[in-house]
């Protein structure tokens, strides 16, 4: 089982005052259990951005942000994917016709780097309508 | 004096302000360097100061730490 994580997912898991923290932490330690192989993966604008929110929004740290990085970075069942040229420019290809979609520039990235790998499992808090592209949406 | 010595163990590095804690793996520790730990951060007042204490001493080469996977944090509050 290969889970795509998005931003909000990742920070409700990280901080105990995201409102889904509860229902994403629990999540998280039932997933596990139920799945001991299972892989994660964190796309390189994916990562970046939740750097930026832990940083800019939450206003945690340098260090203790650098820190989640690298436990990021450590952890066996998460894979950081670099997000290529032409995987980019055919993001910006549906960002720009995707007019009736509130999608940010880094979700549409995901969604086709999803695509383009057979990927179908996003985790994610507030963007349930990945279903849209197809995605089996979690939790 | 605890004696830790050529065994993995962990400790747990709190920051009281933010209640921000985490956990780090030890790894072929000697009872000096661990012993100076547990007063750093028994003692002290932030997280970074635990830190640099940790790096200092991981500079002098008296052991190697690894912060823990992810999955395993503890929440920032």
């Amino acid at each position: 089982m290969i889970v795509v994580l998005d931003v909000k997912f990742i920070i409700a898991f990280l901080s105990k005052k995201d409102e889904n923290h509860p229902e994403i932490a629990d999540y998280v330690r039932e997933l596990k259990q139920e799945n001991p192989t299972i892989m994660f993966v964190v796309t390189n604008f994916i990562l970046s951005e939740t750097l930026t929110r832990l940083e800019h929004t939450l206003k945690i740290s340098k260090k203790i942000v650098i820190d989640i990085l690298e436990s990021i970075e450590s952890d066996p069942s998460i894979k950081v994917e670099t997000i290529d040229e032409p995987t980019f420019r055919r993001s910006l290809h549906f960002y720009r016709n995707y007019l009736d979609k509130h999608w940010s520039m880094v979700d549409f990235t995901t969604y086709t780097y999803m695509k383009e790998n057979n990927l179908d499992i996003i985790a994610t808090v507030g963007h349930k309508d990945a279903i849209q592209f197809g995605f089996r949406v979690i939790p | 004096m605890n004696s830790y010595t050529n065994e993995e163990t962990h400790i747990f590095v709190e920051e009281r302000d933010t209640g921000y804690s985490t956990h780090l793996e030890v790894h072929s520790v000697t009872s000096d360097p661990i012993q100076s730990i547990i007063e750093v951060v028994s003692d002290r007042s932030g997280l970074e100061l635990a830190f640099d204490n940790l790096e200092r001493l991981q500079r002098k080469g008296k052991f190697s730490f690894k912060t823990a996977p992810f999955w395993s944090r503890k929440p920032i509050e």
